[in-house]
């Protein structure tokens, strides 16, 4: 009879551990939530850089900016992307001032996770000029 | 025994208190850690994308800095240029706070990071060397990198020539193109030779349309006719070439008799 009152109170007792565990065991699931989307941007921002490096590598990207050749920059941004990518490039000086004067895209933003990467580039020429390319990626759903 | 229930239902009430207590006390542990590991640098391996993208604007910097000096543009170009592209990176840096060091070297023969030694032995050197320390803290990283950029452009020209008739000499100039010591192609020649073949004074004449042949590898010759004061002065043939980053290397030879 004892026994049985007694009962009552180790029944509390493990609700009360199973309530910290899965206490515990829903906060261990908000980083890796929060770590899928983060990895997420990362790929699109390092996908960004690679692309404008290729293109910046022999001097190609501040040449295409340097004779405003806007059509085949967007071009080249296109053909390094996939279909299932959405784009937008500024071109700024080095005062942020927007050089380009038609947009530079693929069309209306479809995804609200944005990468957007700010690249500082230098022309080879004698005539020195510094530009700064900001190359805005997101995926189709 | 109404005492003795009460008692019996508070210490389970306590228990619950003093596990939400150990759980509380867990959570706080498990947060105070993860703020901490957020503070901490990290050392990392990999390299940062954007460190690339500077050291690939630090050497255009450079390219642009010697392709004006090298066509008579002054010295102070290039710790301009490298200020000009530094102050853009310092201001443009928005997910870590990014300094920028360089030092031209100073270190003979270079003179202000640049070293430019165009002279009579076949050999003509453009180049520019610019010492680079990049320091980034960012909010989870911090990044460190330290390099060095060097820009040479460099021809070597050697010539032999056949009497032909009176003072008329057929000239053949080969000239090799090296890009930082590996074969490059150049944009363009402009070939000068001697009046008289003698340095003083120096009466240079240029060479309309030579015969040039390119080879694909960095090797081209150049062939011509010219005509000396006298049959028995030497050939001092003088090179002049652009590569294709439009820097100037010049290089004068004395071409053999064959």
């Amino acid at each position: 009879m004892r026994l049985l009152k007694d009962n009552k109170g180790q029944i509390r007792i493990i609700e009360a551990f199973f309530a910290a565990i899965l206490l515990l065991s829903s906060l261990t699931l908000i980083p890796m939530v929060q770590e899928h989307s983060t990895d997420s941007t990362k790929n699109l921002s390092t996908t960004a850089h690679n692309i404008l490096m290729s293109l910046d590598s022999d001097g190609y990207l501040v040449g295409l900016i340097g004779n405003e050749s806007w059509i085949n920059l967007k071009s080249c941004i296109q053909s390094s992307l996939s279909p299932m990518m959405w784009f937008n490039l500024t071109v700024f000086d080095e005062n942020m001032i927007r050089i380009n004067d038609i947009p530079i895209t693929s069309g209306n933003a479809v995804n609200d996770r944005i990468a957007a990467v700010d690249y500082v580039c230098a022309s080879t020429s004698g005539n020195y000029a510094v530009y700064i390319v900001r190359l805005q990626l997101a995926e189709v759903d | 025994m109404k005492t003795r229930r009460s008692n019996r239902r508070n210490s389970g009430q306590v228990l619950v208190i003093a596990s939400l207590v150990v759980t509380l006390l867990l959570l706080s542990t498990a947060l105070y850690v993860s703020e901490i590991e957020k503070n901490t640098a990290v050392y990392e391996q990999r390299v940062n994308p954007a460190f690339s993208a500077y050291k690939l604007g630090v050497t255009h910097t450079v390219i642009s800095a010697l392709a004006n000096v090298s066509n008579g543009g002054s010295a102070d170009v290039l710790a301009a240029d490298l200020s000009q592209f530094k102050s853009v990176v310092d201001g443009h840096s928005f997910n870590a706070i990014v300094k920028m060091d360089f030092t031209p070297f100073n270190t003979a023969p270079y003179q202000d990071g640049v070293w430019i030694s165009w002279d009579a032995s076949g050999r003509g050197i453009s180049s520019a060397y610019v010492s680079l320390v990049l320091n980034a803290s960012g909010t989870s990283a911090t990044y460190y990198s330290e390099y060095a950029v060097n820009v040479t452009s460099e021809i070597e020209v050697n010539g032999h020539y056949t009497l032909l008739t009176g003072s008329l000499k057929q000239v053949n100039v080969t000239c090799n193109v090296l890009n930082e010591g590996k074969p490059a192609l150049a944009q363009n020649f402009t070939v000068y030779y001697e009046q008289d073949g003698s340095l003083s004074p120096e009466e240079w004449v240029q060479v309309m349309s030579p015969s040039i042949t390119d080879y694909g590898n960095g090797t081209y010759t150049m062939s011509f006719t010219a005509e000396t004061t006298n049959p028995e002065d030497p050939m001092l043939v003088s090179v002049h070439s652009h590569d294709l980053r439009y820097i100037l290397t010049k290089a004068n030879a004395t071409c053999t008799q064959v």
